[in-house]
């Protein structure tokens, strides 16, 4: 098997030309193995064209079985197929069958057939995103992500980030998080000072954080100041790890909440004796 | 013959790795866990190492000091993984790694790195 | 006899239900490894491991062996009873000590220092020395200094298997932020994973026992994340061989047909077999 996986990976790589061996054959016939390679390979490479692979997958109909898996199975095993097709190089077939996924009743295999149809459709993924019914978990903006680091899709954050619709800003915010852009300092201060999500201004609270961009603005204070108790102090805790020090919170927090911030830092250095 | 070492406890990974270097004049040993890689450690010397994982940096056992004892700069470790946060990659060059990639990886610019250090 | 039917009934029912759970939580399994956001550390959902005796240094390097960036390991040792290891940890991970002040978030006495490690890449773990009279204060000590918002306590000899902290990591983002307060296995009703709010509110683990925080903040699995090794796998034999004398004690003192022994049986082995798929599907990954 380990030598046919490397005739596999020398052909897309564009190394040799030649037919796959026969264990790899045998397998093959079921479609999942060699969907799974494949997933894998799309996974931890990129730069290589997509075409042999499809080509390969359609000679062998590893489509075709996933997709009748995808019919036969339902629940999480239905979701699991559908996302290991997103991971596969797009077919028309598969674009077509893994539509009506969208409507299914159980919300992992909408969010994965949604998948799918991103992965498929590039040029539709904004309103895709922004007609699915419910708002995207981080876990799920996760995975969108991880389709953009794969290529395939555009990086464009601000349009998505001053979008009206509450999923196109978490995908938007992830991006800005995810690779540190800075120049959105202003759209998440807004987000920040916004009190009709409170979901979106903390996760905005957060990636400021995570880009450690100065807090003690208006916006921040406001919202840091109407924050629930548990919340603060998780967060505090966060800023703490992220190494803001007092000076930089300071007017976000009353006396006690100092006092306590100082001790949060203090633990993650040493203490110093001189004399 | 340039030897090279490529540790992973995923097969598919060190196979496409070893398919990407491919027709090059060296030789590839992979390890799949801590034993096998002491016991190539202690019998061969390597010109270059490649870890498809993070994890055995942060652990503690030091075992890549058996591959690349004190004070020596050789060989080169090259470590792949998905970690992007800098904590964590200045934690991993900090111990001793030469380079660190992400995943998904370009196998043909792997293949230059590759070539390049081994020319060194 | 009746009695006895409708226990054996239940024990085959019971069997056949946990199997299915057990299929359901590995499919779920397979369906959560599938996602990347755990594996490229764009979750956000951080988890600190507590630790308390007995620790050994192979314990800590395969509990730092776990790939999960925002995972740390928070270690409680007796200065005075496990001084040798704690010298032991100090040397191998560059520990230092750093500044500790108590707070009135836990009930914790007795902490004699916090050590940190001045390498990063040793970062992740953290090490109390603390005078603890029992696990319950020894893990509320880690609880106290622990970086992350979710707190995953192991028991003794206790592991996560291959995955477990990505997984429990995916569950807790698959939730709104903060809406997730506690991870439940419902077999047994263990609190696998606590968010530390959640445990301040309820005054630390001497007063958490199975008790849920508020259930719809309560995540329910299937699938134990966490395992001990060498688990002793005659237990289950041994069971089973005495319900099935007990069964045909009964049997033998009410003077039954022979149809109904072979019932009873044939009952206890179909539990039986079920439970041995649940093991087997419980055993399919190793710990770290």
């Amino acid at each position: 098997m380990l030598r046919s996986v490397n005739e596999l990976v020398c052909r897309v790589v564009g190394e040799q030309e030649g037919s796959l061996s026969l264990p790899l054959e045998r397998a093959v016939r079921r479609g999942r193995l060699l969907a799974e390679l494949v997933a894998q390979f799309t996974e931890s490479v990129y730069g290589c064209d997509p075409m042999p692979m499809a080509k390969l997958m359609c000679r062998y109909g590893t489509d075709r079985a996933l997709l009748a898996e995808v019919r036969r199975s339902h629940g999480y095993r239905r979701a699991s197929c559908l996302l290991l097709l997103a991971q596969l190089p797009p077919l028309e077939s598969v674009r077509r069958e893994v539509e009506r996924y969208l409507e299914d009743p159980a919300r992992e295999v909408r969010f994965a057939a949604l998948l799918v149809m991103l992965a498929a459709e590039p040029a539709e993924v904004f309103r895709r995103i922004a007609v699915f019914g419910e708002p995207l978990t981080r876990c799920e903006v996760g995975e969108i992500l991880h389709l953009l680091r794969r290529g395939l899709l555009p990086i464009a954050y601000r349009p998505l980030i001053e979008s009206e619709n509450s999923n196109l800003r978490r995908l938007g915010l992830a991006i800005v998080g995810h690779f540190a852009i800075e120049e959105a300092d202003d759209v998440l201060l807004k987000m920040v000072g916004e009190a009709w999500n409170d979901d979106l201004s903390l996760a905005a609270l957060y990636t400021l954080g995570a880009l450690h961009r100065p807090l003690q603005r208006r916006a921040v204070v406001t919202y840091v100041q109407r924050m629930d108790r548990e919340v603060r102090r998780e967060w505090m805790r966060s800023m703490a790890r992220e190494g803001y020090s007092l000076q930089q919170v300071r007017t976000l927090l009353d006396e006690g909440q100092r006092r306590r911030y100082v001790q949060l830092v203090a633990t993650y250095k040493r203490s110093l004796v001189c004399g | 013959m340039a030897r090279l070492l490529i540790y992973a406890t995923d097969e598919l990974l060190t196979e496409l790795v070893r398919a990407a270097l491919a027709g090059l004049d060296i030789e590839i040993r992979t390890a799949r866990d801590r034993m096998r890689f002491e016991q190539l450690a202690r019998r061969m010397v390597f010109d270059l190492v490649l870890v498809l994982e993070a994890a055995p940096l942060w652990c503690g056992r030091e075992f890549f000091r058996r591959v690349r004892p004190r004070p020596l700069r050789r060989p080169e470790i090259y470590v792949i993984a998905r970690h992007q946060r800098d904590e964590t990659v200045l934690g991993l060059l900090e111990s001793g790694v030469d380079q660190y990639m992400t995943f998904p990886l370009n196998l043909s610019r792997l293949r230059g790195k590759v070539i390049y250090a081994l020319g060194r | 006899m009746w009695l006895m039917d409708c226990v054996l009934s239940c024990v085959a029912l019971w069997a056949l239900f946990r199997w299915r759970m057990a299929e359901r939580a590995a499919d779920r399994r397979v369906w959560l490894d599938r996602m990347h956001g755990a594996r490229s550390g764009t979750l956000g959902v951080g988890i600190s491991a507590l630790v308390t005796r007995p620790v050994t240094l192979e314990r800590c390097e395969r509990l730092l062996g776990v790939e999960y960036a925002l995972f740390e390991v928070v270690v409680v040792l007796d200065g005075e009873r496990d001084a040798v290891m704690i010298e032991q940890l100090k040397a191998r991970y560059h520990l230092i000590q750093v500044e500790y002040y108590p707070t009135d978030e836990l009930p914790v006495r007795g902490v004699r220092g916090l050590y940190r490690s001045r390498k990063r890449r040793f970062r992740r773990l953290v090490l109390v020395d603390c005078r603890t009279p029992g696990v319950v204060a020894a893990l509320d000590a880690a609880a106290e200094v622990a970086s992350y918002e979710y707190l995953l306590p192991l028991r003794v000899d206790e592991y996560p298997v291959v995955g477990a902290v990505e997984r429990l990591a995916t569950e807790v983002a698959l939730q709104p932020l903060g809406a997730v307060e506690q991870i439940c296995y419902l077999p047994t009703l263990y609190v696998v994973l606590w968010r530390r709010a959640a445990l301040i509110r309820i005054g630390g683990f001497a007063h958490c026992s199975m008790r849920v925080v508020r259930r719809e903040r309560c995540r329910w699995v299937w699938e134990m994340p966490l395992r001990r090794e060498n688990l002793p796998k005659w237990h289950s034999m041994l069971v089973f061989s005495l319900l099935a004398l007990l069964a045909a004690f009964v049997w033998w003192l009410d003077g039954g047909s022979l149809l109904r022994i072979l019932l009873w049986w044939m009952l206890l082995l179909l539990a039986f077999l079920c439970r041995l798929r649940v093991r087997q599907i419980a055993e399919e990954l190793p710990v770290v």
